[in-house]
């Protein structure tokens, strides 16, 4: 038995001489994005939306993506859009942070909110409704006074989708 | 008694005698180690160089110096391992012949396979101590590489990249492209939900990455590490284009690269078959099948985290 327990303490030396020096920073492994997460009270899976374009602004360190239904996709794919009736499109804005994972990259942190753009009625009258979720739980703002809509509605409808092969 | 001890003590010598034979004998299959000439040396500054030199150059140059430990079998078969390894994956002395693109990229890897633990190997660093970089070695590094990140601002030469992509007839696929590996490209991933987005500074790229239904229950059920089999991941890149008050937006499309899951299909590549699909027709990336371990060994600093380096955003 003795030639055994030698040859253990031998291995077992050598194996904490090899990991001794070999403290490898924590990388969260396993884990998930959980600030950037939204709330499954806003149940935004339901909406059935997919992503249209991504946009950064550096100077107030966001980063957003915009998501639509089938008739935002083709409202933002089109150089000039022949028809907004039916569109509903959602931008999630996110702070951003370094990405401890990559030197040189930058992934979202902190939710900051969710803007909807809803467009219902005929063409000749659409009726354009405006929703703010603020938050990292997204809660509904019912007063939009200090907000700009008007701008905000511009900004979104404007945005053109990303190139994809298709 | 005495005489089963002494057929032990005999038994003992007997194995200690032929393992003393196997030793000697083993020492003289020496397989090469070639020092090549050094044709196009890594030109950066002198205080970076000499930490790479320090650090990297037995195992990632032509200028490999063993020390006699290494010359010691079996240690020496496994030496030569790492060494022709190391120069498949990088080497300093053909550093000339990189893109000056590909060079800025290697150098953000480097530094992200030092921060992370990844390089030099542990079992390198075990034996020899001087290779191990010290905080203020990475600080160099840190500080010349962060200087190569140069932001472009209304780049022409993206903007009208961008246009003519835009301008460019649609593509259709009439025939699923595969790498040189067989790893498909998967289409539909545009109406897959995503996991994540990130902005990269090191190379004026954004990028967007996807998940299969497979992949976002994964997330949803907190089981990622590892992956099921069935996942796959897409990550598009982009040119990021930035206007001067600072707002980018998306340029010419890239690549799309794919992750997909399969434990015992690609058992050989960690688990994951690797494909990367270059510019709107779909190109496969990569002419032999050493591109497939070029993707894992960029992704070995997240060796623990099944090779995903994106954090996972619940949506």
């Amino acid at each position: 038995m003795l030639p055994n327990i030698n040859y253990l303490a031998i291995m077992t030396c050598f194996a904490l001489t090899l990991t001794a020096c070999t403290t490898t920073p924590d990388n969260h492994a396993g884990e998930l994005n959980a600030k950037a997460s939204l709330p499954d009270s806003f149940n935004f899976k339901s909406k059935g939306l997919h992503v249209i374009a991504s946009s950064i602004n550096k100077r107030e360190n966001i980063t957003a993506v915009l998501y639509g239904n089938a008739a935002a996709q083709k409202f933002a794919r089109e150089a000039v859009p022949a028809d907004s009736v039916g569109v509903v499109m959602t931008l999630v804005t996110w702070n951003q942070e370094d990405d401890g994972r990559w030197f040189g990259a930058r992934i979202p942190g902190d939710l900051l909110c969710a803007e909807t753009v809803t467009i219902t009625g005929k063409s000749a009258a659409p009726q354009i409704k405006f929703e703010l979720f603020n938050g990292a739980l997204l809660t509904r703002e019912t007063n939009t006074d200090g907000i700009d809509t008007a701008q905000r509605i511009k900004y979104i409808l404007g945005q053109k989708a990303s190139i994809l092969p298709q | 008694m005495k005489t089963q001890g002494q057929s032990l003590k005999k038994k003992v010598l007997a194995a200690f005698a032929i393992l003393c034979i196997l030793f000697i004998g083993i020492q003289f299959y020496r397989p090469e180690i070639p020092n090549p000439p050094v044709v196009a040396d890594f030109t950066g500054p002198a205080n970076v160089k000499a930490i790479f030199e320090k650090s990297c150059y037995d195992c990632h140059s032509n200028k490999t110096e063993l020390k006699w430990f290494d010359k010691v079998q079996p240690a020496y078969t496994l030496v030569a391992q790492d060494v022709k390894e190391g120069r498949t994956g990088l080497n300093f002395s053909e550093w000339g012949k990189l893109a000056p693109g590909d060079q800025k990229a290697k150098l953000f890897e480097i530094l992200n396979q030092v921060t992370t633990g990844t390089m030099p190997l542990p079992n390198y660093l075990a034996l020899h101590h001087s290779a191990k970089l010290s905080k203020e070695d990475v600080a160099v590094l840190q500080h010349y590489i962060a200087g190569l990140m140069v932001e472009k601002v209304e780049d022409t030469a993206m903007i009208n990249a961008r246009s003519r992509q835009q301008a460019a007839k649609v593509n259709k696929m009439t025939k699923v492209p595969v790498t040189v590996t067989g790893v498909p490209y998967v289409d539909g991933y545009a109406s897959w939900d995503i996991i994540s987005t990130t902005d990269r500074a090191d190379n004026n790229t954004m990028r967007v990455i996807y998940g299969n239904a497979i992949a976002i229950k994964a997330i949803h059920d907190n089981k990622i590490n590892p992956w099921p089999d069935g996942a796959v991941i897409a990550k598009v890149a982009w040119d990021k284009i930035q206007d001067k008050e600072g707002n980018s937006t998306t340029g010419a499309f890239k690549q799309v690269e794919f992750m997909i899951k399969d434990s015992g299909k690609y058992a050989g590549t960690k688990g994951w078959g690797w494909g990367r699909f270059k510019t709107l027709n779909r190109e496969p990336y990569g002419k032999t099948t050493d591109y497939a371990t070029e993707c894992i060994n960029c992704h070995r600093p997240v060796a623990n985290n099944d090779f995903v380096f994106t954090l996972p955003i619940k949506q």
